[in-house]
Protein backbone atom coordinates (compact mmCIF):
# COMPACT_ATOMS: atom_id res chain seq x y z
CA UNK A 1 0.00 0.00 0.00
CA UNK A 2 1.38 3.42 -0.52
CA UNK A 3 -0.46 6.91 -0.27
CA UNK A 4 0.94 9.90 -2.77
CA UNK A 5 0.03 13.18 -1.82
CA UNK A 6 -0.53 16.28 -4.64
CA UNK A 7 1.31 19.49 -4.98
CA UNK A 8 -2.20 20.62 -3.48
CA UNK A 9 -2.32 19.39 -0.34
CA UNK A 10 -1.95 21.62 2.54
CA UNK A 11 -1.57 20.69 6.24
CA UNK A 12 -5.31 21.63 6.38
CA UNK A 13 -6.36 18.64 3.40
CA UNK A 14 -3.48 16.35 4.90
CA UNK A 15 -5.32 16.03 8.25
CA UNK A 16 -9.01 15.95 7.34
CA UNK A 17 -7.84 12.94 5.04
CA UNK A 18 -6.18 11.66 7.79
CA UNK A 19 -9.60 11.80 9.51
CA UNK A 20 -11.71 9.84 7.02
CA UNK A 21 -9.54 7.40 6.83
CA UNK A 22 -9.85 6.70 10.25
CA UNK A 23 -12.51 4.39 11.47
CA UNK A 24 -13.31 5.81 14.71
CA UNK A 25 -14.16 8.70 12.93
CA UNK A 26 -18.17 9.45 13.16
CA UNK A 27 -21.11 10.33 10.36
CA UNK A 28 -20.60 13.88 11.86
CA UNK A 29 -17.18 14.67 12.35
CA UNK A 30 -16.52 12.45 8.82
CA UNK A 31 -19.24 14.99 6.75
CA UNK A 32 -17.18 17.72 8.37
CA UNK A 33 -13.80 16.57 6.96
CA UNK A 34 -15.47 16.00 3.61
CA UNK A 35 -16.37 19.67 3.54
CA UNK A 36 -13.17 20.98 4.83
CA UNK A 37 -11.88 18.88 1.45
CA UNK A 38 -13.94 20.48 -0.40
CA UNK A 39 -13.68 23.85 0.79
CA UNK A 40 -9.46 23.52 0.16
CA UNK A 41 -10.16 22.26 -3.29
CA UNK A 42 -12.65 25.08 -4.03
CA UNK A 43 -9.46 27.44 -3.22
CA UNK A 44 -7.59 25.75 -5.56
CA UNK A 45 -9.76 24.96 -8.59
CA UNK A 46 -10.24 29.34 -8.06
CA UNK A 47 -6.48 29.55 -8.53
CA UNK A 48 -6.49 27.03 -11.61
CA UNK A 49 -9.41 28.77 -13.04
CA UNK A 50 -8.85 32.71 -12.57
CA UNK A 51 -10.67 33.96 -14.95
CA UNK A 52 -13.90 35.94 -13.61
CA UNK A 53 -16.13 35.68 -16.23
CA UNK A 54 -16.79 32.54 -16.72
CA UNK A 55 -19.91 30.21 -16.32
CA UNK A 56 -19.24 27.37 -13.85
CA UNK A 57 -21.50 24.18 -13.48
CA UNK A 58 -20.38 21.86 -10.17
CA UNK A 59 -21.78 18.61 -10.89
CA UNK A 60 -21.83 15.84 -8.11
CA UNK A 61 -23.12 12.64 -7.08
CA UNK A 62 -26.10 12.66 -3.93
CA UNK A 63 -24.05 11.82 -1.17
CA UNK A 64 -21.23 14.30 -2.04
CA UNK A 65 -23.89 17.24 -2.18
CA UNK A 66 -24.07 18.38 0.96
CA UNK A 67 -20.47 18.46 2.28
CA UNK A 68 -17.84 17.80 -0.55
CA UNK A 69 -19.65 20.09 -3.15
CA UNK A 70 -21.24 22.50 -1.16
CA UNK A 71 -17.30 23.60 0.39
CA UNK A 72 -15.97 23.66 -3.09
CA UNK A 73 -18.90 25.73 -4.34
CA UNK A 74 -18.54 27.84 -1.17
CA UNK A 75 -14.54 28.85 -1.90
CA UNK A 76 -15.70 29.10 -5.83
CA UNK A 77 -18.19 31.54 -4.84
CA UNK A 78 -15.31 34.60 -4.61
CA UNK A 79 -14.65 33.55 -8.51
CA UNK A 80 -18.18 33.87 -9.58
CA UNK A 81 -21.52 34.13 -8.84
CA UNK A 82 -23.11 32.47 -11.76
CA UNK A 83 -22.24 28.67 -10.35
CA UNK A 84 -24.88 26.32 -11.66
CA UNK A 85 -25.67 23.11 -10.00
CA UNK A 86 -26.70 19.53 -11.42
CA UNK A 87 -26.63 16.51 -9.03
CA UNK A 88 -27.15 12.89 -9.84
CA UNK A 89 -28.37 9.87 -7.86
CA UNK A 90 -27.01 6.77 -9.71
CA UNK A 91 -27.76 3.20 -9.37
CA UNK A 92 -23.92 1.76 -9.44
CA UNK A 93 -23.73 -2.02 -10.20
CA UNK A 94 -20.06 -2.61 -9.59
CA UNK A 95 -19.55 -5.75 -11.02
CA UNK A 96 -20.38 -3.94 -14.47
CA UNK A 97 -18.74 -0.82 -13.88
CA UNK A 98 -22.14 0.96 -14.75
CA UNK A 99 -23.87 3.40 -12.71
CA UNK A 100 -27.40 4.33 -14.66
CA UNK A 101 -28.90 8.01 -13.59
CA UNK A 102 -32.31 7.20 -11.56
CA UNK A 103 -32.70 10.95 -10.67
CA UNK A 104 -31.16 13.97 -11.78
CA UNK A 105 -31.50 17.55 -10.39
CA UNK A 106 -30.23 19.77 -12.84
CA UNK A 107 -30.15 23.58 -12.95
CA UNK A 108 -31.40 25.57 -15.93
CA UNK A 109 -28.16 27.84 -16.37
CA UNK A 110 -26.28 24.19 -16.17
CA UNK A 111 -26.85 24.45 -20.19
CA UNK A 112 -24.55 27.97 -20.69
CA UNK A 113 -21.76 26.03 -18.36
CA UNK A 114 -18.44 26.82 -19.84
CA UNK A 115 -17.02 25.05 -17.07
CA UNK A 116 -18.03 22.04 -15.44
CA UNK A 117 -16.49 20.83 -12.03
CA UNK A 118 -17.56 16.92 -11.65
CA UNK A 119 -16.62 16.26 -8.08
CA UNK A 120 -16.55 12.78 -6.44
CA UNK A 121 -15.07 12.10 -2.92
CA UNK A 122 -13.47 9.28 -4.53
CA UNK A 123 -12.62 8.12 -7.73
CA UNK A 124 -11.59 4.43 -8.14
CA UNK A 125 -13.45 2.77 -11.31
CA UNK A 126 -14.31 5.60 -12.01
CA UNK A 127 -17.63 4.62 -13.28
CA UNK A 128 -20.22 7.39 -11.69
CA UNK A 129 -17.71 9.77 -12.65
CA UNK A 130 -18.46 8.55 -16.41
CA UNK A 131 -21.56 8.29 -16.00
CA UNK A 132 -22.73 11.82 -15.01
CA UNK A 133 -20.03 13.37 -17.41
CA UNK A 134 -21.72 11.40 -19.99
CA UNK A 135 -24.57 13.18 -19.52
CA UNK A 136 -23.67 16.46 -19.13
CA UNK A 137 -21.85 16.66 -22.07
CA UNK A 138 -24.64 15.85 -24.23
CA UNK A 139 -26.32 19.12 -23.45
CA UNK A 140 -23.31 20.90 -22.69
CA UNK A 141 -19.84 21.91 -24.71
CA UNK A 142 -17.62 23.16 -21.50
CA UNK A 143 -14.15 24.70 -22.64
CA UNK A 144 -12.86 23.15 -19.12
CA UNK A 145 -13.55 19.99 -17.76
CA UNK A 146 -12.15 19.38 -13.65
CA UNK A 147 -12.32 16.07 -12.38
CA UNK A 148 -12.03 16.82 -8.30
CA UNK A 149 -11.64 14.26 -5.71
CA UNK A 150 -9.47 13.97 -2.74
CA UNK A 151 -8.32 10.79 -3.29
CA UNK A 152 -8.32 8.66 -6.25
CA UNK A 153 -6.63 5.91 -7.38
CA UNK A 154 -3.63 5.89 -9.38
CA UNK A 155 -5.33 3.89 -12.42
CA UNK A 156 -8.47 6.21 -12.21
CA UNK A 157 -7.13 8.91 -15.01
CA UNK A 158 -6.31 6.17 -17.55
CA UNK A 159 -9.54 4.69 -16.74
CA UNK A 160 -11.98 7.50 -16.84
CA UNK A 161 -9.35 8.65 -20.24
CA UNK A 162 -10.39 5.88 -21.74
CA UNK A 163 -14.92 6.37 -21.51
CA UNK A 164 -14.21 9.35 -23.85
CA UNK A 165 -12.99 10.58 -27.16
CA UNK A 166 -9.40 12.49 -27.18
CA UNK A 167 -11.24 15.53 -28.32
CA UNK A 168 -13.28 15.32 -24.34
CA UNK A 169 -10.66 13.22 -22.58
CA UNK A 170 -7.88 16.05 -23.64
CA UNK A 171 -10.11 18.64 -22.09
CA UNK A 172 -9.71 16.93 -18.48
CA UNK A 173 -7.61 18.73 -15.74
CA UNK A 174 -7.71 16.33 -12.51
CA UNK A 175 -7.36 18.57 -8.82
CA UNK A 176 -6.42 15.94 -6.01
CA UNK A 177 -4.82 15.70 -2.85
CA UNK A 178 -4.31 11.85 -2.52
CA UNK A 179 -3.07 9.24 -4.61
CA UNK A 180 -3.74 5.41 -3.72
CA UNK A 181 -2.78 2.48 -5.22
CA UNK A 182 -4.47 -0.11 -3.57
CA UNK A 183 -7.33 -1.67 -3.76
CA UNK A 184 -9.63 -4.27 -2.23
CA UNK A 185 -11.69 -7.07 -3.68
CA UNK A 186 -15.17 -4.77 -2.84
CA UNK A 187 -13.50 -1.84 -4.45
CA UNK A 188 -12.46 0.30 -1.45
CA UNK A 189 -9.17 2.05 -1.97
CA UNK A 190 -6.78 1.65 1.07
CA UNK A 191 -6.52 4.00 2.65
CA UNK A 192 -8.56 5.59 0.41
CA UNK A 193 -11.82 7.38 2.06
CA UNK A 194 -11.46 4.93 5.53
CA UNK A 195 -14.16 2.20 3.45
CA UNK A 196 -17.84 3.08 1.71
CA UNK A 197 -18.77 6.73 1.82
CA UNK A 198 -22.39 5.71 1.90
CA UNK A 199 -22.14 4.23 5.19
CA UNK A 200 -19.57 6.56 6.56
CA UNK A 201 -22.07 9.00 6.24
CA UNK A 202 -24.76 7.24 7.81
CA UNK A 203 -26.58 5.76 4.98
CA UNK A 204 -27.72 2.19 4.99
CA UNK A 205 -26.67 1.34 1.74
CA UNK A 206 -27.19 2.13 -1.72
CA UNK A 207 -31.08 2.33 -1.63
CA UNK A 208 -31.13 4.31 1.20
CA UNK A 209 -28.65 7.30 -0.05
CA UNK A 210 -30.70 7.26 -3.26
CA UNK A 211 -33.81 7.75 -1.21
CA UNK A 212 -32.30 11.08 0.42
CA UNK A 213 -32.82 14.69 -0.97
CA UNK A 214 -29.53 16.81 0.39
CA UNK A 215 -30.21 20.24 2.13
CA UNK A 216 -28.04 22.41 -0.88
CA UNK A 217 -30.70 20.54 -3.88
CA UNK A 218 -33.86 21.64 -1.74
CA UNK A 219 -31.95 25.09 -0.69
CA UNK A 220 -31.64 26.03 -4.19
CA UNK A 221 -34.56 24.39 -5.84
CA UNK A 222 -36.73 26.37 -3.71
CA UNK A 223 -34.65 29.32 -4.35
CA UNK A 224 -35.60 28.90 -8.31
CA UNK A 225 -38.78 28.11 -7.76
CA UNK A 226 -39.21 31.35 -5.80
CA UNK A 227 -36.96 33.64 -7.95
CA UNK A 228 -39.82 34.75 -10.64
CA UNK A 229 -42.61 35.25 -8.00
CA UNK A 230 -39.58 37.87 -6.43
CA UNK A 231 -39.11 39.17 -9.95
CA UNK A 232 -43.12 39.96 -10.10
CA UNK A 233 -42.87 41.52 -6.49
CA UNK A 234 -40.76 44.08 -7.76
CA UNK B 1 -22.44 -31.89 -37.72
CA UNK B 2 -18.74 -31.45 -38.62
CA UNK B 3 -17.83 -29.91 -41.90
CA UNK B 4 -14.08 -31.23 -41.96
CA UNK B 5 -15.26 -34.00 -44.78
CA UNK B 6 -17.21 -31.65 -46.62
CA UNK B 7 -14.33 -29.34 -46.63
CA UNK B 8 -11.56 -32.47 -47.53
CA UNK B 9 -13.48 -33.65 -50.81
CA UNK B 10 -14.65 -29.89 -52.17
CA UNK B 11 -10.72 -28.51 -51.53
CA UNK B 12 -8.15 -31.79 -51.05
CA UNK B 13 -6.11 -32.66 -47.55
CA UNK B 14 -4.22 -29.32 -47.48
CA UNK B 15 -7.01 -27.17 -47.14
CA UNK B 16 -8.53 -29.54 -44.80
CA UNK B 17 -5.51 -29.09 -42.44
CA UNK B 18 -5.48 -25.30 -42.75
CA UNK B 19 -9.04 -25.71 -42.07
CA UNK B 20 -9.08 -27.84 -38.56
CA UNK B 21 -5.72 -25.38 -37.70
CA UNK B 22 -8.01 -22.20 -37.89
CA UNK B 23 -10.78 -24.06 -35.25
CA UNK B 24 -7.75 -24.80 -32.84
CA UNK B 25 -6.23 -21.77 -33.47
CA UNK B 26 -9.35 -19.56 -32.95
CA UNK B 27 -10.37 -21.44 -30.10
CA UNK B 28 -7.08 -20.57 -28.13
CA UNK B 29 -7.03 -17.14 -29.22
CA UNK B 30 -10.64 -16.91 -27.85
CA UNK B 31 -9.51 -15.41 -24.11
CA UNK B 32 -11.35 -12.47 -24.76
CA UNK B 33 -11.27 -10.40 -27.91
CA UNK B 34 -12.72 -7.08 -26.35
CA UNK B 35 -13.18 -6.04 -30.16
CA UNK B 36 -14.90 -9.29 -31.81
CA UNK B 37 -17.30 -9.09 -28.36
CA UNK B 38 -17.87 -5.57 -28.98
CA UNK B 39 -19.25 -6.54 -32.62
CA UNK B 40 -21.23 -9.49 -31.54
CA UNK B 41 -22.80 -7.20 -28.54
CA UNK B 42 -24.28 -5.02 -31.63
CA UNK B 43 -25.14 -7.93 -33.37
CA UNK B 44 -27.13 -9.17 -30.92
CA UNK B 45 -28.81 -6.08 -30.55
CA UNK B 46 -29.93 -6.38 -34.17
CA UNK B 47 -30.97 -10.25 -33.40
CA UNK B 48 -32.70 -9.43 -30.54
CA UNK B 49 -34.93 -6.90 -32.22
CA UNK B 50 -35.44 -9.20 -35.19
CA UNK B 51 -36.92 -11.52 -32.70
CA UNK B 52 -39.31 -8.73 -30.66
CA UNK B 53 -40.39 -7.44 -33.76
CA UNK B 54 -40.73 -9.79 -36.59
CA UNK B 55 -39.33 -12.97 -36.61
CA UNK B 56 -40.54 -15.49 -34.57
CA UNK B 57 -38.20 -18.26 -35.50
CA UNK B 58 -34.92 -18.83 -33.42
CA UNK B 59 -31.57 -17.51 -35.10
CA UNK B 60 -27.85 -18.85 -34.04
CA UNK B 61 -24.96 -17.08 -33.83
CA UNK B 62 -21.56 -19.06 -33.32
CA UNK B 63 -18.37 -16.82 -31.80
CA UNK B 64 -15.54 -19.19 -33.74
CA UNK B 65 -17.27 -21.09 -35.97
CA UNK B 66 -16.45 -24.18 -37.88
CA UNK B 67 -15.89 -22.17 -41.15
CA UNK B 68 -13.45 -20.39 -43.18
CA UNK B 69 -14.72 -17.11 -42.56
CA UNK B 70 -15.30 -17.87 -38.80
CA UNK B 71 -15.15 -14.95 -36.22
CA UNK B 72 -18.84 -14.65 -36.22
CA UNK B 73 -21.50 -16.75 -37.95
CA UNK B 74 -25.17 -16.17 -37.69
CA UNK B 75 -27.88 -18.86 -39.01
CA UNK B 76 -31.09 -17.97 -40.29
CA UNK B 77 -32.99 -21.40 -40.11
CA UNK B 78 -36.01 -19.87 -41.78
CA UNK B 79 -34.19 -18.39 -44.18
CA UNK B 80 -31.62 -21.04 -44.64
CA UNK B 81 -29.09 -18.18 -44.83
CA UNK B 82 -25.98 -17.66 -42.81
CA UNK B 83 -23.87 -14.48 -42.04
CA UNK B 84 -19.94 -15.08 -41.63
CA UNK B 85 -17.92 -11.85 -39.93
CA UNK B 86 -14.16 -11.58 -40.05
CA UNK B 87 -13.05 -9.01 -37.69
CA UNK B 88 -9.61 -7.41 -38.23
CA UNK B 89 -7.99 -4.97 -36.17
CA UNK B 90 -4.15 -4.93 -37.98
CA UNK B 91 -3.71 -1.63 -40.17
CA UNK B 92 -1.97 -4.29 -42.60
CA UNK B 93 -4.97 -6.14 -43.62
CA UNK B 94 -5.37 -6.82 -47.10
CA UNK B 95 -7.49 -9.20 -49.38
CA UNK B 96 -4.25 -11.35 -50.47
CA UNK B 97 -4.34 -14.14 -52.89
CA UNK B 98 -3.85 -18.08 -52.27
CA UNK B 99 -4.13 -20.35 -49.48
CA UNK B 100 -4.81 -18.61 -46.01
CA UNK B 101 -5.81 -15.20 -47.71
CA UNK B 102 -8.83 -13.44 -46.69
CA UNK B 103 -10.42 -13.57 -50.14
CA UNK B 104 -9.82 -17.18 -50.55
CA UNK B 105 -11.35 -17.79 -47.70
CA UNK B 106 -14.26 -15.83 -48.38
CA UNK B 107 -14.28 -17.77 -51.63
CA UNK B 108 -14.00 -21.02 -50.00
CA UNK B 109 -16.60 -20.56 -47.32
CA UNK B 110 -19.16 -19.41 -50.69
CA UNK B 111 -18.26 -23.03 -52.29
CA UNK B 112 -18.71 -25.14 -48.73
CA UNK B 113 -21.94 -23.41 -47.75
CA UNK B 114 -23.43 -23.76 -51.17
CA UNK B 115 -22.44 -27.30 -50.92
CA UNK B 116 -24.21 -27.79 -47.89
CA UNK B 117 -27.47 -26.28 -49.27
CA UNK B 118 -26.97 -23.00 -47.87
CA UNK B 119 -29.17 -20.56 -50.17
CA UNK B 120 -27.85 -16.82 -48.91
CA UNK B 121 -24.62 -16.59 -48.20
CA UNK B 122 -23.23 -13.09 -46.71
CA UNK B 123 -19.26 -12.02 -45.81
CA UNK B 124 -18.31 -9.57 -43.86
CA UNK B 125 -14.96 -7.80 -43.06
CA UNK B 126 -15.32 -6.32 -40.43
CA UNK B 127 -12.34 -3.31 -39.94
CA UNK B 128 -11.33 -0.82 -37.21
CA UNK B 129 -9.81 1.47 -39.82
CA UNK B 130 -12.37 3.55 -41.89
CA UNK B 131 -9.79 4.22 -44.70
CA UNK B 132 -8.60 0.90 -44.55
CA UNK B 133 -12.41 -0.29 -44.92
CA UNK B 134 -13.11 2.22 -47.88
CA UNK B 135 -10.02 0.80 -49.43
CA UNK B 136 -10.65 -2.09 -48.75
CA UNK B 137 -14.27 -2.55 -50.21
CA UNK B 138 -13.39 -0.38 -53.56
CA UNK B 139 -11.00 -3.48 -54.64
CA UNK B 140 -12.87 -6.38 -53.47
CA UNK B 141 -11.70 -9.25 -55.70
CA UNK B 142 -14.49 -9.75 -58.30
CA UNK B 143 -15.10 -13.67 -57.33
CA UNK B 144 -16.44 -12.67 -54.26
CA UNK B 145 -17.86 -9.45 -54.69
CA UNK B 146 -21.59 -10.26 -55.21
CA UNK B 147 -21.51 -11.48 -51.23
CA UNK B 148 -19.08 -9.46 -49.34
CA UNK B 149 -19.06 -6.16 -47.93
CA UNK B 150 -16.67 -4.29 -45.63
CA UNK B 151 -17.83 -2.89 -41.67
CA UNK B 152 -16.18 -0.27 -40.50
CA UNK B 153 -16.08 -0.86 -36.65
CA UNK B 154 -14.00 1.58 -34.18
CA UNK B 155 -11.91 -0.71 -31.94
CA UNK B 156 -12.63 1.44 -28.48
CA UNK B 157 -11.49 -0.01 -24.88
CA UNK B 158 -15.17 0.72 -23.39
CA UNK B 159 -18.87 0.34 -24.18
CA UNK B 160 -19.30 3.95 -23.01
CA UNK B 161 -16.44 5.14 -25.47
CA UNK B 162 -18.03 2.97 -28.24
CA UNK B 163 -21.53 5.06 -28.22
CA UNK B 164 -20.39 7.89 -28.19
CA UNK B 165 -18.24 7.54 -31.32
CA UNK B 166 -20.00 5.20 -33.01
CA UNK B 167 -24.40 6.41 -34.39
CA UNK B 168 -24.47 2.60 -35.53
CA UNK B 169 -23.93 0.86 -32.54
CA UNK B 170 -25.75 3.47 -30.21
CA UNK B 171 -28.83 2.97 -32.85
CA UNK B 172 -29.29 -0.47 -32.67
CA UNK B 173 -28.63 -0.81 -28.85
CA UNK B 174 -31.32 2.33 -28.56
CA UNK B 175 -33.97 0.44 -30.53
CA UNK B 176 -34.41 -2.58 -28.05
CA UNK B 177 -33.80 0.19 -24.57
CA UNK B 178 -36.64 2.10 -23.26
CA UNK B 179 -34.28 4.84 -23.55
CA UNK B 180 -31.67 6.65 -25.67
CA UNK B 181 -30.16 7.80 -22.78
CA UNK B 182 -26.25 6.96 -22.91
CA UNK B 183 -26.28 5.86 -19.11
CA UNK B 184 -29.33 3.32 -20.11
CA UNK B 185 -28.11 2.14 -23.35
CA UNK B 186 -24.44 1.62 -21.77
CA UNK B 187 -26.44 -0.24 -19.12
CA UNK B 188 -28.17 -2.53 -21.69
CA UNK B 189 -25.27 -2.81 -23.82
CA UNK B 190 -23.04 -4.26 -20.80
CA UNK B 191 -25.71 -6.53 -20.15
CA UNK B 192 -25.61 -7.82 -23.61
CA UNK B 193 -21.76 -8.11 -23.56
CA UNK B 194 -21.20 -10.07 -19.88
CA UNK B 195 -24.04 -12.26 -21.16
CA UNK B 196 -22.47 -13.02 -24.35
CA UNK B 197 -19.13 -13.49 -23.04
CA UNK B 198 -20.41 -15.84 -20.15
CA UNK B 199 -22.20 -17.89 -22.35
CA UNK B 200 -20.85 -17.60 -25.89
CA UNK B 201 -19.19 -21.05 -25.68
CA UNK B 202 -22.33 -22.95 -24.15
CA UNK B 203 -25.48 -21.09 -25.97
CA UNK B 204 -26.19 -20.43 -29.51
CA UNK B 205 -29.62 -19.68 -29.37
CA UNK B 206 -30.39 -16.12 -29.83
CA UNK B 207 -33.93 -16.79 -28.74
CA UNK B 208 -32.31 -18.34 -25.36
CA UNK B 209 -29.58 -15.65 -24.86
CA UNK B 210 -32.72 -12.71 -25.09
CA UNK B 211 -34.77 -15.27 -22.40
CA UNK B 212 -31.86 -14.80 -20.09
CA UNK B 213 -31.10 -11.14 -20.71
CA UNK B 214 -34.99 -10.82 -19.63
CA UNK B 215 -34.61 -12.56 -16.32
CA UNK B 216 -31.74 -10.11 -15.60
CA UNK B 217 -33.24 -6.55 -13.00
CA UNK B 218 -33.11 -4.48 -13.98
CA UNK B 219 -32.62 -5.12 -18.06
CA UNK B 220 -33.15 -2.15 -19.65
CA UNK B 221 -35.28 -3.83 -22.48
CA UNK B 222 -38.08 -1.66 -24.10
CA UNK B 223 -41.41 -3.35 -23.58
CA UNK B 224 -44.14 -3.71 -26.07
CA UNK B 225 -47.80 -4.68 -25.20
CA UNK B 226 -47.48 -3.46 -21.80
CA UNK B 227 -51.02 -1.28 -20.38
CA UNK B 228 -49.29 1.71 -19.60
CA UNK B 229 -51.79 3.42 -17.45
CA UNK B 230 -51.28 3.92 -14.19
CA UNK B 231 -54.07 3.51 -11.59
CA UNK B 232 -57.11 6.12 -11.72
CA UNK B 233 -56.02 7.04 -7.93
CA UNK B 234 -52.56 7.52 -8.83
CA UNK B 235 -52.95 9.06 -12.05
CA UNK B 236 -55.23 11.78 -9.72
CA UNK B 237 -52.69 12.43 -6.66
CA UNK B 238 -50.48 13.29 -9.80
CA UNK B 239 -52.47 15.72 -11.16
CA UNK B 240 -52.89 17.68 -7.95
CA UNK B 241 -48.80 18.28 -7.79
CA UNK B 242 -48.29 21.25 -9.26
CA UNK B 243 -45.57 21.37 -12.45
CA UNK B 244 -45.12 17.67 -12.12
CA UNK B 245 -45.91 15.61 -15.17
CA UNK B 246 -45.16 12.02 -16.14
CA UNK B 247 -44.99 9.77 -19.13
CA UNK B 248 -44.99 5.87 -20.08
CA UNK B 249 -43.16 4.84 -22.61
CA UNK B 250 -41.68 1.56 -24.31
CA UNK B 251 -42.89 0.10 -20.86
CA UNK B 252 -41.37 2.35 -18.56
CA UNK B 253 -42.49 5.52 -16.11
CA UNK B 254 -40.53 8.89 -16.19
CA UNK B 255 -40.98 11.77 -14.47
CA UNK B 256 -40.12 15.93 -14.62
CA UNK B 257 -40.85 18.69 -11.92
CA UNK B 258 -40.34 21.94 -13.65
CA UNK B 259 -37.54 21.76 -16.00
CA UNK B 260 -35.35 21.03 -13.71
CA UNK B 261 -35.88 17.77 -11.76
CA UNK B 262 -36.41 14.66 -13.72
CA UNK B 263 -36.00 10.79 -13.30
CA UNK B 264 -36.88 7.18 -14.76
CA UNK B 265 -37.95 4.62 -13.02
CA UNK B 266 -35.47 1.67 -13.53
CA UNK B 267 -38.12 -1.58 -13.70
CA UNK B 268 -40.90 -1.72 -16.64
CA UNK B 269 -44.63 -0.52 -15.52
CA UNK B 270 -46.12 -4.13 -15.39
CA UNK B 271 -43.20 -5.60 -12.68
CA UNK B 272 -44.82 -6.02 -9.10
CA UNK B 273 -42.34 -3.59 -8.06
CA UNK B 274 -43.92 -0.69 -10.34
CA UNK B 275 -47.38 -2.03 -8.53
CA UNK B 276 -45.99 -1.42 -4.98
CA UNK B 277 -44.80 1.93 -6.50
CA UNK B 278 -48.45 3.22 -7.04
CA UNK B 279 -49.68 1.36 -3.58
CA UNK B 280 -47.51 3.57 -2.03
CA UNK B 281 -48.67 6.83 -3.90
CA UNK B 282 -52.20 5.98 -3.00
CA UNK B 283 -51.30 4.75 0.87
CA UNK B 284 -49.08 8.36 1.54
CA UNK B 285 -51.35 10.23 -0.77
CA UNK B 286 -48.56 12.88 -1.03
CA UNK B 287 -50.14 16.70 -1.73
CA UNK B 288 -46.61 18.46 -3.16
CA UNK B 289 -43.74 17.59 -4.69
CA UNK B 290 -41.55 17.41 -1.26
CA UNK B 291 -43.75 14.32 -0.57
CA UNK B 292 -43.72 12.68 -3.49
CA UNK B 293 -39.93 12.94 -4.30
CA UNK B 294 -38.96 10.06 -1.97
CA UNK B 295 -40.91 7.62 -3.23
CA UNK B 296 -39.98 8.67 -6.98
CA UNK B 297 -36.53 6.83 -5.68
Amino acid sequence: MSRHFSEYTSDIGLSNLARLADSSTNAEDYSNSLYLLGKELGIVLAEQISDKNIKLCVACTVEDADFLAKGIIESLSVLSSDISLACFWNQRQQALSIAPIIKKYCEPAVKNANVLVIVKSIISGACVVKTNLTNLIQDIEPNRIFVVAPVIHCDAQEKLNSEFPNIIAEKFEYIYFAIDDEMQSNGNLVPGIGGNVYQRLGFKDQDDKNKFIPKLVKERRESLISAPKQKVAV
Amino acid sequence: MTHTKQVESLFGSDVEKYFINKQIGGNSNQKGSRYEDFFSVMQLAQLFQLLTNDDKDDIEIYAQAEAFVDDLLVKFQKHNAQHHFQLKTSPTVSWGTGLKSISDDFYKQKVLNDSLGVDKTRAVLVCSDKEKAARLQKNTPDNIADFSEIIFFPEVETINHLILIDDKFKTLIGRICFSNDIDKLEALAMLIFVQWVDKKTTIYSVKELLSSLEKSFPNYLARSNVAENLLPEVERIFSTITNFSFKIEKGYFSWQYHDFDSGTIPYSVDSKEFIAFQLEITSKCPKQFDELEGILL
